[in-house]
């Protein structure tokens, strides 16, 4: 409540006016949550979280990262190997996310290769993933990342694309070619781990 | 030759009457406009009007905001920085010394004769402006008034004037509703939850104290129990006044809010609500088996006259969504009579010392409901055309001046020439307008 010292000051009510009968009737005893228009405002959907529409399971030696990634799309971000020099991460884009070609090619300049030709990328190899073909991506190169101010050398990058009109969902693994070479079999039992997480029927 | 020392009174008249006085207030009325102008960027321009125009000393300027408006913070940033004031006159000081200045050198002192009869007619004529300018500022009412198709109103809300109304709901439907009324100017300086002030009524049973008014405000839900100043689950949160882009709110835009503790008169009971001026109902305060209703809203005007917005009508430009004009027929009811009206853009209906224009129109579409409506802007202003008829005689005054200064240069009869002239110039204004309205 309310604190109010007492008042100091008072005034009589001197004014009045008469009411018009065109004016609209009263009602009496309206809540607060009515009056300031409250009771309209409806608590938004909440939104499911990806944690709570997907599983996985995180491959043996991998971890999350503790560090948020700089650019926020990361839905998922593992670190693999002695140095944590391994990444391995999910994001997911709305839409078609620009198409197959245009972020199979963006890879490749990541990793300092020429694009891809149209033909080039239709003929890249399919991995199943989500019950459906994804596109698997392998380049060796020097990879520089977003942001990223020098290539590291000598790095090998894996990719799965799986491209849809609802959303585009990218699997990544990027690190030095050797630990890459020794984690890809892990990388495929991480993404054949992806599961929709199907509510369980009571 | 010796001259008379001037006694206590003429030397008075003579400081009245004097060009460095007339100087001194044109340099500080452009002053005066200037800085408010400027001002009016970040404070809006009802304040602006208010502090610079309508007040009779200035307590103060926004040297800060003046400096932002042009734009010199982009070179330097000196912050919010306040000149205080004290005796610096206002607007309204300016102007009634102005008046007086006019009235005494360009009405009574000023030299008469045939030379400067149009010099004497145009100072009248300005002498006029001013006391329109000072009918305008204490009798002339703003305000709003929406209607939607097939309904009626006989009241009209004030742009600018804020009032809480206490009203005890009548047992009786149909019987007779009053109000009681308390101006804004009456709470508004109780800003602090601290303090309160008491207004009482022998018509009510309790005293009604307010306290903690906000010019800006929405209340809040206490989500988490933790205000101390919560009142029903809700706290008055201050809003900003400037809008996203930095610029001052429309003082219609503001919904001020503040607390309302009717303490009964019997007994030490309160009850305490938020008054918020965009509030969908009023608060409600139960005494036995009576309620009183209390409000925070704009100021009600009655009209001599109620309104029937019979239709309305948007006509837009051809191929586009760009509206053209907004047309609404009405029904003016007077009593028993009926009397239909058309009112547009730019094409007011006057009545009894009212004028009613079109400003807004709505198709419903937004709202939901489908049914159409218009706003109208009501001006009730004693001094509305007087200005006009002011700035008539001004010209004619300053017409008659120069033309008979052109007759004596050219030696003909300065008033056969004058006048002959003049009245050649009414008869072809006369008949542009007849032609034009």
């Amino acid at each position: 409540m309310t604190s109010c010292k007492p008042p100091q000051e008072r005034e009589a009510i001197t004014e009045t006016r008469e009411i018009s009968t065109h004016a609209a009737k009263p009602h009496a005893d309206i809540p607060s949550v009515t009056r300031f228009y409250d009771d309209a405002k409806e608590e938004p959907a909440k939104r499911p979280s990806f944690r709570e529409l997907l599983t996985w399971t995180v491959p043996a030696g991998w971890k999350e990262s503790t560090t948020p990634d700089p650019m926020g799309m990361r839905l998922l971000d593992l670190r693999f190997g002695p140095k944590e020099e391994g990444e391995c991460y999910i994001s997911l884009m709305p839409g078609p996310a620009g198409g197959l070609e245009a972020n199979v090619n963006r890879w490749r300049t990541q990793m300092g290769q020429t694009p891809y030709t149209a033909e080039e990328i239709a003929a890249l190899p399919k991995k199943p993933f989500f019950n459906r073909d994804a596109t698997f991506v392998a380049f060796d190169g020097d990879f520089k990342g977003f942001g990223a101010e020098a290539a590291k050398t000598g790095y090998r990058m894996l990719g799965l694309i799986h491209s849809a009109d609802q959303a585009t969902i990218f699997v990544k693994l990027t690190g030095p070619k050797a630990l890459v070479d020794e984690n890809a079999a892990a990388f495929d039992a991480f993404c054949q781990s992806i599961k929709p997480n199907v509510p369980k029927q009571e | 030759m010796s001259s008379q020392p001037q006694s206590i009174p003429a030397k008075i008249f003579a400081f009245f009457a004097s060009f460095g006085l007339a100087t001194s207030v044109l340099v500080m009325l452009l002053v005066l406009t200037f800085l408010g102008t400027l001002e009016q960027a970040e404070h809006g321009l009802v304040a602006s009007q208010a502090r610079y125009f309508e007040s009779a000393f200035i307590n103060r300027i926004d040297v800060g905001a003046c400096w932002r408006a042009l734009a010199f913070n982009a070179y330097w940033d000196i912050g919010n920085v306040t000149l205080p004031l004290y005796i610096v006159p206002g607007g309204y000081t300016l102007m009634a010394l102005l008046f007086v200045n006019l009235l005494c050198g360009g009405i009574v002192r000023i030299r008469k004769s045939p030379k400067t009869i149009g010099v004497i007619i145009s100072h009248f004529a300005i002498l006029f402006m001013i006391a329109a300018g000072a009918v305008t500022h204490h009798f002339a009412k703003e305000g709003n008034m929406s209607l939607h198709e097939g309904q009626t109103n006989d009241e009209f809300l004030s742009f600018h004037d804020r009032v809480i109304e206490i009203e005890k709901l009548p047992a009786d439907a149909s019987a007779k509703r009053t109000a009681l009324v308390i101006d804004e100017a009456k709470f508004r300086d109780v800003t602090t939850a601290g303090d309160g002030r008491t207004f009482t009524s022998d018509s009510l049973p309790f005293d009604l104290i307010i306290t903690g008014w906000k010019k800006n405000a929405q209340p809040k839900r206490d989500a988490d129990h933790s205000r101390g100043d919560a009142v029903d689950g809700y706290f008055i949160q201050e809003m900003p006044m400037l809008d996203k882009a930095g610029a001052a709110m429309a003082d219609e835009q503001l919904a001020s809010a503040c607390v309302a503790i009717a303490k009964m008169k019997k007994g030490d009971d309160k009850q305490t609500g938020i008054l918020w001026e965009f509030a969908a109902a009023p608060w409600t305060v139960t005494v036995g088996a009576d309620k009183y209703l209390i409000s925070l809203v704009h100021r009600s005007h009655k009209l001599p006259f109620a309104v029937r917005l019979d239709q309305t009508e948007e006509e837009k430009h051809p191929g586009t969504e760009r509206a053209r004009r907004f047309t609404s027929k009405v029904t003016k009811l007077t009593g028993g009579h009926e009397e239909k009206r058309v009112i547009t853009m730019n094409e007011p209906v006057r009545s009894e010392g009212y004028a009613v224009f079109q400003s807004t129109f709505s198709s419903g579409e937004q709202e939901g409901t489908g049914v159409k409506s218009s706003g109208f802007m009501i001006v009730e202003n004693p001094a509305d055309h007087w200005p006009l008829i002011s700035c008539i005689i001004v010209a004619e005054g300053l017409l008659l001046h120069f033309l008979m200064m052109l007759a004596r240069f050219i030696k003909v009869n300065p008033w056969i020439f004058a006048f002959s002239l003049i009245a050649a110039f009414n008869a072809a204004f006369a008949l542009a307008m007849w032609k034009l309205l």
